[in-house]
């Protein structure tokens, strides 16, 4: 079906897709960029892939309940409010677990509760068979699948919780930064983290959904990590993550429209090349001498392009092909024992009119027992009209065969102008009930000698019995002489 | 004292609850026949009938090509005298199951080891010449088991297993694989044109793709064969030639069987998303061929059949892959019923 792989054409459709595809991006990175700034300042990165997995753990209870959205589309409500609940559950654990003077590290709570959802989701469904599917669709999403509806909905849902945070923004920021001025100023910030884990949490569970968790994970923490690399204040920190977003929801989508691979993963791949892009400008910028850190990174790429140059040397050498020519592979298809090789062979040597190739044919004829592979070896013969073919086909008329079979090498012999065709037809006549095979053979017979001495194969075998002795006198009488006439194109 | 009084009790209820096995003389027990799927369960027990013991590994409704091989399903093979898979790739678990149930009857090679897809003709696979040239995946598509044609020989070659476990049974497991050999003619064409007929030319015009052209073509006393077509040949009437996309590359024997013309497959390369070319080049094959069913199995993620479904106005047809995997298909043939039932109603 892929015609020639290139860059592509941008016409209507792919610029609708395109367009689906940044929109949704674009509403991931207004809402992560911004959420971002807290994750690193709380220092919860993987935070994201907790709440993924609460929320997944909750589908997979939901699921567990007998709401599948897989199935049964209408299901998609109940089950998004068991991803809800169980992620409000999730965040007031975090918010418990945030403490002034911690002996066990948040991150590790995060990595536990990280490891025990996924865990209890595998045991949830241990029992269910389409198991693997649901927990890899929980964690892949595809953005280009994304409809316009889903833009618009998750945007909706995004604005909202924009807003409350823009609504308490002061209070928000001041417990993620200065968490001890919180306190002293007597804020509740057991409420406040519940609050902030909560539309977390909200968010998270409709983007995971959407675009995986790989692609979420890349548009909480790349943006707002360039941001702090080359800003202090919070809302220029944010406005640097926007624009970087940006920038990188486009060149990942026009990147993956234009080598034809999945979207998702080239957008995270692009975030990854822009941070270290903006990592290498930092170290440049700041360095105190901007040649000699040129000269450093310049360095740097050098050893690493050199290394995967070199190693393109490793690369295995491709399998050597066994069959040099066409005359060899279609030879040794009609050797291999295979039925679906061997017809698709005998097709192959039919067609190619090739004298050498008929011998290994009369051998798949002689010895295939599949009545299938002896019907397509007969025409595959007659195609040769070789008389070299005429003691095999008579032999293999001989066999115990389906009497349409018969009917075909028959017609195969009277072909090569052999009548030896004439008694197998005869034979057939004699001994099937059946009225079609008898039909055939009689159109056969009156095809090749113009005859018919009355039969009428509407009617039984013992209605026919005279017209049938009259058949096998004529044949008894002519039988050693009968030759095969190009003017009538007739046997006499 | 207490103590002892406690654990007499708890070996008196273990033995209790221990299920009265052969160990405690019961007659000689059924040899186990395990299979991997259950569509091969379904024919085995048509072959072996109340002979043996089924036991089956895959669920109805999961993944055949992804089970995960349990102790629990390693314990059931354990003392299998049979474990029959379809072979060609399919169940790549199965060895797992086999090497971790400690029954070196059922070992890849091993006597017990039944392919039961031997001998049967595939599709996809890659001609005999590009094959030549290098194609390294020459197994073909291994869905057989939904052309009631291949069924007979998956059942033709079950039997041949059975009979080697327990020879004296040969005439009953030879009456019943018959049997159900005739059952699948008559169900699939019609008593009627298998008299006409017979079995073994229909057979070979189903795997030929040519039976709808030789009952149009042939004639027997001024009538039209076709006219005399039955059973669920007659009912896939209104699909013959109707296009239709599937999920998975698993609808290609179906859909010659029964004369669906299968125009695409959403799904490139297993278990990755499709890239944006792929997505619009089956999205417009589905508007140009006028694609009106995309076929998912029940096990896959219908969502992107939804959204290009949604872009195209064709419809999502979520079918079971195995007999069981919806409620009241554990039988073969009515699994057969429920698909073309499932797939008439959609069209109307």
């Amino acid at each position: 079906m892929s015609a020639g792989r290139g860059p592509a054409v941008f016409d209507a459709y792919y610029l609708e897709l395109f367009a689906r595809v940044l929109a949704i991006c674009l509403v991931l990175t207004g809402i992560h960029g911004y959420l971002g700034i807290h994750v690193l300042s709380r220092q919860v990165i993987f935070v994201d892939l907790a709440m993924a997995q609460i929320a997944a753990l909750g589908a997979t209870y939901a699921l567990l309940l007998g709401f599948d959205p897989g199935r049964h589309p209408e299901d998609a409500l109940p089950a998004y409010l068991f991803s809800l609940a169980f992620t409000l559950a999730g965040a007031a654990v975090f918010a418990l677990t945030r403490m002034r003077h911690e002996r066990v590290p948040q991150e590790a709570i995060i990595g536990i509760v990280y490891a025990s959802a996924s865990a209890i989701a595998i045991l949830m469904l241990a029992k269910s068979p389409t198991a693997g599917e649901h927990i890899q669709h929980m964690l892949v999403g595809n953005i280009l699948l994304v409809g316009w509806p889903t833009v618009a909905s998750t945007a909706a849902i995004y604005s909202l919780i924009g807003l409350f945070h823009w609504l308490f923004r002061a209070t928000f920021l001041q417990i993620t930064l200065d968490p001890a001025a919180a306190q002293r100023e007597g804020r509740r910030i057991r409420l406040w983290d519940f609050l902030f884990y909560a539309t977390f949490g909200v968010v998270i569970t409709s983007s995971v959904a959407i675009a995986g968790v790989l692609l979420v994970f890349s548009f909480l923490v790349v943006p707002a990590a360039v941001g702090v690399l080359f800003a202090d204040a919070v809302g220029r920190r944010i406005a640097i993550g926007w624009a970087v977003g940006t920038l990188v929801s486009v060149v990942g989508i026009l990147a993956s429209f234009w080598a034809d691979v999945p979207s998702s993963p080239a957008v995270v791949a692009s975030f990854a090349a822009v941070l270290l892009a903006a990592g290498l400008l930092r170290f440049v910028a700041q360095a105190p001498s901007a040649v000699a850190a040129l000269a450093k990174v310049a360095a740097g790429a050098t050893v690493v392009a050199a290394g995967f140059y070199g190693t393109t040397a490793l690369r295995k050498p491709p399998v050597v092909h066994e069959h040099h020519s066409e005359f060899a592979a279609i030879a040794a298809a009609l050797a291999s024992g295979d039925e679906s090789h061997v017809i698709d062979a005998l097709h192959h040597a039919q067609e190619s009119h090739d004298r050498h190739l008929l011998p290994h044919v009369l051998h798949v004829l002689e010895h295939n027992t599949s009545e299938r592979v002896i019907e397509h070896a007969v025409r595959a013969v007659s195609a040769f009209r070789d008389p070299a073919a005429i003691p095999i086909l008579e032999r293999v008329a001989g066999r115990d065969l389906d009497p349409f079979l018969r009917i075909e090498i028959a017609r195969a012999l009277l072909g090569a102008r052999s009548p030896t065709g004439i008694p197998i037809l005869l034979g057939i006549l004699e001994q099937e009930d059946g009225a079609l095979p008898r039909t055939q053979a009689m159109q056969a017979l009156t095809e090749f000698t113009g005859k018919t001495f009355g039969y009428d194969a509407a009617r039984s075998r013992a209605d026919n019995a005279a017209a049938i002795a009259a058949w096998r006198g004529y044949w008894d009488e002519h039988a050693t002489h009968m030759r095969w006439h190009e003017g009538s194109r007739l046997f006499k | 004292m207490r103590s002892c009084i406690s654990i007499a009790l708890g070996v008196i209820a273990l033995l209790a609850l221990t299920p009265a096995g052969p160990a405690f003389g019961q007659e000689a027990k059924r040899p186990t026949i395990v299979c991997t799927l259950p569509a091969l369960t379904a024919i085995a027990r048509e072959v072996g009938g109340d002979a043996f013991e089924y036991v089956t590994l895959a669920k109805p409704d999961q993944d055949p090509h992804f089970v995960s091989p349990r102790p629990a399903l390693m314990q059931k093979t354990s003392q299998a005298a049979l474990l029959i898979e379809i072979g060609m790739m399919l169940e790549q678990w199965a060895d797992q199951v086999a090497d971790g149930s400690g029954n070196p009857r059922i070992f890849r090679g091993g006597p017990g080891r039944i392919i039961a897809s031997a001998g049967i003709p595939f599709e996809e696979a890659p001609s005999v010449i590009s094959r030549a040239m290098g194609d390294l995946h020459p197994q073909g598509n291994p869905h057989i088991w939904l052309d009631p044609i291949r069924a007979k020989t998956i059942a033709a070659n079950i039997g041949t297993a059975m009979i080697g476990i327990a020879p004296s049974l040969r005439r009953d497991i030879e009456a019943r694989l018959r049997r159900f050999q005739e059952r699948i003619d008559a169900a699939l064409f019609g008593a009627a044109l298998v008299d006409l007929v017979g079995s073994r030319k229909l057979t070979r015009l189903v795997l030929d793709g040519s039976l709808w052209s030789f009952l149009d073509t042939t004639e027997v006393g001024g009538e039209k064969l076709r006219l005399k077509l039955g059973g669920w040949l007659a009912t896939a009437q209104p699909l013959r030639g109707l296009p239709v996309v599937e999920y998975h590359k698993v609808w290609v024997y179906f859909s010659k069987a029964f004369g669906l013309d299968l125009a695409g497959t959403i799904e490139e390369k297993p278990g990755i998303p499709a890239g944006p070319r792929h997505q619009r080049e089956i999205t417009e094959q589905i508007r140009s061929a006028g694609v009106k069913l995309i076929l998912v199995d029940n096990f896959y993620d219908p969502s992107m059949a939804r959204r290009i479904a949604e872009d195209t106005g064709a419809r999502v047809l979520v079918l079971p892959n195995q007999p069981g995997g919806e409620p009241g298909t554990d039988d073969y043939f009515r699994f057969i019923d429920y698909l073309l039932g499932e797939m008439t109603a959609a069209l109307q």
